[in-house]
């Protein structure tokens, strides 16, 4: 794994200036379940490792004055499943938060650590893109909040910069009645990264006969999660039909540019996008339906 | 660089200095002599390394033994209790659960786990608690069957039911 000192700072406060000390060869360190297989493979080399686990600052997950669920960046992914009951929101997190490897591994994986890891397929990603969220980032002196959908730059990059720390991430009420689906496409049904990510957010308008808002998060079918603005546009604030749930998932695939690699082809992506977005969005639909009296 | 640290281990508190990049598999298995928690993969797929941290099952190759300073540390060493086996300990060997032994260990913390937070887990439940587990060995029928006996369920791994589902 390389040698590499650890640092176990108390407070945040500690946690930034250890980051800022040590420089580009220092990284913060949470569940470890990417960062230490990555030592462990040498893809990174690392002269220090900063542990924020435990930091009280990036733990837990509460209702803020105004009515925004904020989830700590060190929330370990099996908190998350186990907090479904707190809010809709949190149900949809936890929805896809329990998809995230094993229990072993959400036992210890953070929310925190699956973003900033920054993998195109993150299964936390799309689910938190069509819930709006933001990333409340630290950094020296300064706090700064960036939408989900500023956050990712490329695979396994974001706009953190040097000597700042993901602290929480804020997912702001959604309107009464809305719901949402994630679907991950893998071969096995736990344990593997996800060639296709789909998260879909409807919100039912005045009518009952469509969706005032829809959302599109898809996932591994780009440089970075993404939302598939065209196809939601399509979809909004028109009559909601299978079909035309269909059109915006052949939208929504041409939106996206997924690659050929180990797991899948990108033609099958493609084909795959389309076939769960509109998987997605008629379970959001029929859960919103159903929510109604909620 | 090395840390002091105290690692509280079926009950046992021991006082250790480690090299910080050590893992605490290896901690446990070299430093400790606890051999029963086995390294399969080393990267967090295959379970063999599973123990229970403050009770909750995780991949102990991924987890530095730093980490687990002033934290409980539960190995398939501490489930027998003064040499009486636990009730999956034996409902493992009741219903022929183990073949090589290299995944029970592992397969046996993770099914422990399970049944702290869910005391009647449903097939579907049982597969889905030991997802992180592999076995090359028995095809997992007998596990699933042996951790349902546990809780006390007379489901047979496999049933009717469980196939429509699937």
């Amino acid at each position: 794994m390389g040698h590499f000192d650890y640092l176990a700072p108390k407070t945040l406060a500690e946690a930034l200036g250890a980051l800022q000390d040590r420089g580009s060869g220092a990284a913060v360190l949470a569940g470890g379940t990417d960062l230490l297989v990555q030592l462990k493979q040498r893809k990174r080399d690392l002269s220090c490792l900063i542990s924020v686990g435990s930091l009280p600052e990036l733990k837990g997950i509460r209702k803020t004055p105004d009515g925004m669920l904020s989830v700590g960046a060190a929330t370990p992914l099996g908190e998350i499943v186990s907090a479904a009951g707190l809010s809709r929101e949190a149900a949809c997190l936890a929805e896809a938060a329990r998809k995230v490897g094993s229990s072993q591994v959400r036992n210890l994986a953070t929310l925190g650590g699956n973003l900033c890891n920054a993998a195109p397929s993150a299964d936390t990603a799309p689910v938190l893109l069509v819930m709006e969220a933001g990333a409340r980032i630290a950094g020296p002196g300064k706090e700064r909040v960036v939408p989900l959908e500023h956050f990712f730059t490329g695979p396994g990059a974001t706009v953190l910069q040097p000597g700042e720390i993901l602290v929480a991430v804020e997912i702001p009420q959604a309107p009464a009645g809305f719901a949402a689906s994630y679907i991950k496409h893998s071969v096995r049904r736990a344990m593997d990264i996800a060639f296709v990510g789909v998260a879909a957010l409807m919100v039912p308008g005045a009518d009952g006969a469509g969706a005032a808002r829809v959302r599109i998060g898809l996932g591994a079918v780009s440089p970075t999660p993404m939302r598939a603005r065209k196809a939601e546009a399509a979809l909004e604030g028109q009559p909601f039909s299978v079909e035309l749930a269909a059109r915006a998932g052949e939208i929504a695939a041409t939106e996206c540019s997924p690659i050929t690699d180990l797991r899948a082809s990108a033609e099958y992506r493609r084909e795959m996008v389309a076939v769960l977005t509109r998987r997605a969005l008629v379970a959001a639909w029929e859960s919103a339906q159903g929510g109604a009296a909620r | 660089m090395k840390k002091p640290i105290t690692l509280n281990v079926n009950g046992e508190s021991h006082r250790l200095e480690v090299p910080v990049h050590r893992t605490l598999v290896d901690v446990l298995r070299d430093d400790l002599g606890l051999t029963g928690t086995k390294k399969g993969c080393d990267m967090g797929e295959c379970g063999a390394c599973t123990v229970l941290l403050d009770g909750k099952a995780v991949n102990s190759c991924l987890v530095l033994a730093v980490q687990a300073d002033g934290r409980q540390v539960t190995t398939i060493e501490g489930l027998a209790v003064n040499g009486k086996l636990d009730r999956l300990q034996e409902t493992f060997i009741e219903h022929g659960a183990i073949q090589c032994g290299f995944c029970t260990p592992g397969m046996i913390l993770s099914a422990k786990a399970l049944l702290a937070e869910n005391a009647k887990p449903t097939e579907t439940e049982v597969r889905e608690g030991l997802a992180g587990n592999l076995c090359r060995c028995t095809g997992y029928v007998k596990i699933v069957e042996a951790v349902l006996a546990a809780s006390g369920s007379p489901d047979q791994a496999g049933s009717p039911e469980q196939k429509e589902k699937d």
